[in-house]
């Protein structure tokens, strides 16, 4: 981990660039991953067996965790140089995510879901600019007569729209998804990855998706292989 | 900015689970408030217990239970030992140490206790209806407020007495009283009273009527002889016990009056010297009557009542601590239920500061209404004062 705290702020050309990696648990679990690089609009699909790490790459790229090898620099930025509170801070304003189990809030409805990441930390400021914004997502994500519905009286694919829209809401440069097919009937699978796809990319927001699903690699720019077999 | 957002969370998360967090907000408050309001019950219910018993100096009453006495005398809720007469007053007030105000009981009217007494009384409590008049003549009565309001009674009512009472196995017959006037409130056992003069109230027990002269009698056998002056009445004369308008001047009582039994008398000595000579008066052997200090005695229960208070004040703060073992016990789970959500909100970049103050936000909101129902309990409490002081004079 070499000490290399600043970094060229302005390099926003790239929301996500990474030498090759090495990351380790303590129970043995060992991640390889090549060197990444992402433009702003593109995309790429992480590929492998469950238990492969493409959770953990995911982590690596949110900075949630950090790698014991190689360097992960978000807009030019070293995440590893970054302090926690730093890199909540990149993940709370750079960084949507949306997971296998869409992750909503249940005492929420779908516009104050949306809306959430503004109540989490304080560099992102909930105004009058961020509720457009959240109708405006949940209105393309086909939700905009939906807006004040109970979490539990929507439909999985339902769901998952509002946790993209929520990943989209705060304008980030990069966008991961965990399995965000996983939990869905196979005729939505395709149609929510090509919304997910379309969204980030009209957002110029860089997207990543961790799938073992072939069915919805189609739409993207690179597919990225882990876990060994592949 | 922080606070305004956890509390935004907090609330939107309480209300998601309204029904167990409401249940939890009152079992906590209620925890919370019975010890406090127990407290605060006492504690009015000692005052004004102790208010009526500093209200008269001295108990006089035959000799028998002192509680008897005291709570009959001065509570209106116990029927003191037989035995004391108007004339005993006269050991009292003959060297002019005291005043005694007599006080008669055994009757009641619509379960309120009815106090013959004179008009000594409400001088002595600074005492003046609040609506109406004071009772005149007999057969009218004054009201206590809550008495008043128990029995929708105003100026110009009518009331028949109980028919029965237990304390006098002669029979109390039913005689109608005429409301003169209402009391205003005292937070005394004089809010429940109904009172009336002292003839009215031998009348109430059987010692008064009226009838016809039995030589004017329209009743057969109404006059069975003559005996000079005298007539001499049959059973058929017709004896009325109701005193209605015009003519409570008809009243009258067989037998010296002086002989008519009262059940206790407030003495108001002039002086402390005076108190202790009288005190003195009646200690001796063979004393048929009893001269107590009614501070003394009640300061004996109530000490008593605190010691069974203290018991049931630690039970309860027991209680207390369980509940909130509970509550805490049951915030904690649902932290652990909802550990999903909060592993989220960190994901999405909140602190831990962040996702601790929502919690607290959701604990403060809980111990917020919490603390409005212990309030709430406890400030409502001192209301049962008079039941607890009825409960324990044994009314």
């Amino acid at each position: 981990m070499q000490p290399q705290a600043q970094a060229p702020a302005s390099d926003l050309a790239c929301p996500v660039e990474t030498t090759a990696l090495v990351f380790r648990r303590e129970t043995g679990f060992e991640l390889r991953v090549a060197p990444i690089t992402l433009a702003p609009g593109g995309s790429l699909a992480v590929r492998g067996p469950s238990g492969s790490g493409k959770s953990t790459l995911l982590g690596l790229l949110s900075g949630e965790l950090l790698p014991l090898e190689g360097e992960v620099r978000a807009g030019g930025r070293l995440l590893s140089a970054m302090g926690d509170a730093a890199r909540r801070a990149y993940r709370a304003t750079r960084v949507g995510q949306v997971f296998q189990t869409f992750e909503l809030v249940a005492s929420l409805d779908v516009l104050e879901n949306t809306l959430l990441p503004f109540r989490l930390h304080a560099a992102l400021v909930l105004d009058d600019d961020a509720r457009a914004r959240a109708r405006e997502l949940l209105a393309r994500v086909g939700l905009g007569d939906k807006t004040t519905r109970a979490i539990d009286r929507l439909s999985h694919g339902e769901r998952q729209r509002v946790a993209i829209a929520r990943a989209l809401v705060t304008r980030p440069s990069l966008v991961l998804a965990d399995e965000p097919t996983g939990n869905l009937d196979p005729a939505l699978k395709r149609e929510i990855a090509a919304l997910l796809l379309e969204e980030a990319k009209g957002a110029g927001a860089a997207l990543v998706v961790a799938t073992h699903d072939e069915s919805i690699l189609g739409g993207f720019d690179r597919v990225l292989a882990i876990g060994g077999d592949a | 900015m922080i606070a305004r957002h956890a509390l935004f969370l907090a609330i939107r998360s309480l209300r998601h689970a309204w029904r167990r967090n409401a249940l939890l907000a009152l079992a906590l408050g209620l925890a919370l408030g019975v010890p406090l309001a127990l407290t605060a019950l006492l504690d009015r219910a000692s005052v004004d217990m102790r208010t009526r018993a500093a209200s008269a100096p001295l108990v006089l009453g035959a000799r028998g239970s002192e509680s008897d006495l005291v709570f009959g005398g001065l509570f209106f809720a116990a029927t003191p030992p037989r035995g004391l007469v108007p004339q005993d007053l006269a050991r009292v007030e003959g060297d002019a140490l005291a005043t005694a105000v007599p006080i008669a009981l055994g009757a009641t009217a619509g379960k309120a206790p009815v106090v013959g007494t004179s008009i000594d009384y409400f001088d002595r409590r600074s005492l003046r209806p609040a609506a109406g008049a004071m009772f005149a003549t007999i057969g009218e009565c004054v009201v206590g407020s809550d008495a008043a309001r128990a029995l929708a009674l105003a100026p110009g009512a009518r009331i028949f007495t109980d028919p029965a009472s237990l304390s006098d196995l002669a029979g109390v017959f039913p005689l109608e009283l005429t409301v003169s006037g209402v009391l205003p409130r005292t937070r005394s056992p004089d809010d429940g009273a109904i009172f009336v003069d002292l003839p009215t109230m031998w009348t109430i027990r059987g010692l008064g009527h009226r009838h016809d002269d039995p030589r004017d009698a329209a009743e057969p056998g109404a006059l069975i002889g003559e005996d000079g002056p005298r007539a001499i009445a049959g059973e058929a004369l017709r004896i009325e016990r109701a005193a209605t308008d015009g003519i409570a001047a008809d009243f009258h009582f067989h037998g010296d009056t002086q002989a008519f039994p009262i059940d206790a008398a407030l003495v108001y000595p002039i002086d402390a010297k005076a108190q202790a000579i009288l005190l003195g008066r009646f200690t001796g052997k063979g004393e048929t009557l009893h001269l107590v200090r009614p501070d003394l005695f009640i300061d004996r229960v109530l000490e008593r009542i605190f010691g069974v208070g203290r018991i049931l004040g630690g039970v309860a703060i027991a209680v207390a601590a369980l509940v909130l073992l509970v509550a805490a016990t049951t915030f904690a789970l649902s932290i652990r239920l909802r550990a999903d959500e909060l592993a989220l909100m960190e994901r999405l970049g909140a602190s831990r500061a962040r996702v601790a103050a929502f919690l607290a936000a959701e604990a403060a909101l809980v111990l917020a209404a919490a603390s409005a129902v212990a309030a709430v309990v406890a400030l409502t409490a001192p209301l049962l004062a008079p039941l607890v002081m009825r409960l324990t004079t044994g009314g």
